[in-house]
């Protein structure tokens, strides 16, 4: 290194510890930047001290000294700066977390208890619910009504719970507003779900599309990873999505004690996919579908 | 035994298609699910800001320095609005804000290390860490220029009396002697490999393609359960061959095929993706979820439940798996890890319990219930 001659700096791995190791890299980077640094700065000092003739001795002396005064350097690099934590709320600083993670899950439960609903019909059952004109709009009706209902108000338990046990105590109008996003957000999800099973025959090729269609919208309602984070391509898509605007206002009412919601978007979606539900559900009775 | 593998194919001829398709399902998702992530987390970048309160060209180099970063989306904010630019901070807009104070040049020239800059962050910073290290290298880097500049300049003072060198002069040759000679450099790699991987904070295919062949497998066995509870199994007593015989000749010959499959998907990813596993424990991860699918498949009543047990299962799984570190520090237990089947694929480990107990559980199947099919 003192001779400005390129060096490698072998860094060994545990394979069974890759994200540990993966850090220590990362670590190891940085330093090695500071290195790299110093070592430019040394060596800037070494030449000129020897082009202006500085006897052997006193340079090594002198690089020596420059090289503790680096490293030292490099050490305190923490003093640099004046950190700050603009620090709100400490309770709400976790219950943001809380709350994005009831979302997921309350998307999950409405999946969980789609798939047990499904029915195991065969065919002679499916002809003789037919006799009995049941269609498969009250099928469906009957599946987003269950469904809606139960995972609704177990959400709504679940916050409630937690608002409690967070220490968030709210007005009843609040509370009510927070019933009415849940209520929103789970009932459109549903008739999604359907709408798709509907409209694909196959159940394997469904649950699929189910899925991604889960994941999409739980995805863009910002809760596994912020809506800042998000490219600029991207970011138009949010000011439509109904998850997004059900997870941002239950945030706003929650943790910054808003008194207001708008809940523009989802009423539209929630039209639109009811004229889709009705739609589909009069072709798949015609078997159209 | 020639005869069974005819009677199979018959069976499976009508829904070959099908059957490839699905086969390759796995493979196909997962080059697609982990394409699509890695294009586009590149575009991901961190919000932050930096509030200029003196423009100048240390300021500018801090600035640009920091914004060429890959990770970063960097705000440029003036003195008079800084307080804006913490607001937007405080309303959860940018990760995290750095302030230049009006000095900045004069400090970074003379060295001042204490307190060069202010940071600001929140408990919501996910990049914080990360950016100020870079924001400490950068101011770092600058500061040591100068101050080698100097320190020459003073040599020269002190030995010769003329100046043979100017600052700019002297610049220049540390830029060059950083450039040129190629100094420290690292070389990361893990025990046992040869060749320097890549750090990347992308996805692991392995992961994503381990759960979708759960479930895309136990859904391809569900003509165990069609067959297990079909009416045409008594008929199997009469027969020179006995059901269980059938079944296990049947599973033999899906988990031979799924192989090859996964032989060719195993190149195709490390071709295409570079993520490497251990070609031993993707074998017994094979093993494992076709038995444990079959198992599964010959327990269920009908195909439906089989689909609802097949996505309650992958489901299950997988937040076990997210939520692994959580439970290993809860309960202080790591050897749970070692039950997770795709936490022991993802680390190449072989996963042996699994296999043992699903080799003692296809001999009791086997065993069972010889009367129950009658």
């Amino acid at each position: 290194m003192m001779q400005a001659e390129s060096s490698e700096l072998e860094v060994v791995g545990n394979p069974d510890m890759q994200l540990e190791s993966s850090v220590i890299s990362s670590v190891i980077d940085t330093v090695v930047r500071h290195i790299r640094n110093s070592q430019a700065n040394i060596l800037t000092i070494n030449h000129y001290a020897r082009e202006f003739g500085m006897d052997e001795e006193a340079r090594e002396e002198l690089i020596f000294q420059e090289f503790v005064s680096q490293f030292i350097q490099v050490l305190s690099s923490d003093t640099l700066m004046n950190e700050h934590q603009t620090v709100q709320n400490f309770s709400t600083g976790n219950m943001y977390f809380i709350i994005n993670g009831l979302f997921v899950i309350m998307s999950v439960w409405i999946y969980m208890l789609y798939i047990a609903l499904m029915r195991d019909i065969s065919s002679n059952l499916e002809d003789r619910m037919r006799v009995f004109g049941v269609t498969f709009l009250s099928q469906g009706i009957a599946k987003i009504l269950t469904i809606g209902t139960i995972v609704t108000a177990v959400a709504a338990l679940t916050t409630f719970g937690t608002l409690r046990l967070g220490g968030i105590e709210l007005p009843a109008e609040n509370l009510l507003r927070l019933l009415i996003l849940l209520a929103l957000y789970i009932f459109t999800t549903t008739i999604i779900m359907i709408i798709i099973d509907w409209l694909i025959p196959s159940f394997k090729i469904s649950v699929i599309i189910q899925l991604t269609v889960l994941l999409l919208v739980v995805l863009f309602a910002g809760s596994i990873l912020p809506r800042i984070y998000f490219p600029l391509y991207l970011d138009s898509l949010f000011e439509y999505m109904y998850s997004h605007q059900a997870l941002s206002w239950m945030e706003e009412i929650i943790l910054n004690g808003r008194f207001t919601m708008e809940i523009d978007i989802m009423t539209a979606t929630l039209a639109a996919l009811a004229i889709l539900f009705l739609i589909a559900s009069s072709l798949k009775e015609r078997r159209l579908l | 035994m020639m005869d069974m593998i005819y009677a199979r194919w018959l069976l499976l001829k009508r829904q070959l298609p099908k059957i490839l398709l699905w086969s390759m399902l796995p493979l196909i998702l997962t080059l697609a699910v982990t394409m699509l992530f890695n294009s586009t987390s590149d575009d991901f970048r961190v919000p932050a800001a930096v509030v200029v309160n003196e423009q100048s060209a240390e300021a500018e180099t801090f600035t640009e320095e920091l914004a060429s970063s890959k990770f970063m989306n960097v705000e440029v904010f003036d003195a008079e609005n800084r307080a804006a630019a913490i607001r937007r901070l405080e309303q959860y807009s940018f990760d995290s804000v750095f302030i230049l104070p009006e000095n900045f040049d004069e400090k970074i020239q003379t060295g001042q290390r204490r307190n060069v800059i202010e940071t600001y962050y929140t408990d919501r910073s996910i990049y914080y860490e990360p950016a100020k290290e870079l924001a400490a290298a950068i101011i770092q880097e600058r500061m040591g220029e100068y101050a080698a500049v100097n320190y020459v300049l003073e040599l020269q003072n002190n030995m010769l009396f003329e100046t043979a060198v100017s600052a700019e002069d002297i610049a220049s040759e540390r830029q060059r002697i950083e450039n040129e000679t190629n100094l420290v450099e690292q070389s990361f790699y893990f025990f046992g490999e040869t060749e320097n991987e890549e750090q990347t904070t992308n996805l692991n295919p392995w992961m994503v393609w381990a759960y979708i062949a759960l479930a895309v497998t136990i859904f391809t066995f569900d003509f165990v359960t069609r067959e297990t509870v079909s009416s045409a199994r008594i008929r199997f007593n009469f027969m020179k061959h006995s059901y269980k015989q059938f079944m296990i000749l049947t599973f033999i010959i899906i988990t031979a095929v799924m192989l090859i499959i996964d032989i060719i998907t195993y190149m195709l990813i490390n071709e295409m993706l570079a993520a490497d596993i251990d070609l031993l424990s993707l074998v017994l991860y094979r093993f494992i979820i076709n038995g444990a699918a079959f198992l599964l498949a010959s327990l269920m009543k009908s195909p439906m439940k089989l689909y609802q047990s097949a996505v309650a299962l992958t489901f299950f799984l997988l937040a076990l798996q997210l939520a692994m570190t959580i439970i290993v520090s809860v309960t202080g237990m790591p050897v749970i890890i070692k039950l997770h089947p795709v936490e022991m694929l993802i680390e190449n480990q072989l996963n042996i319990p699994w296999v043992i107990l699903l080799i003692i559980l296809t001999l009791i199947w086997v065993w069972r219930g010889n009367n129950a099919g009658s």
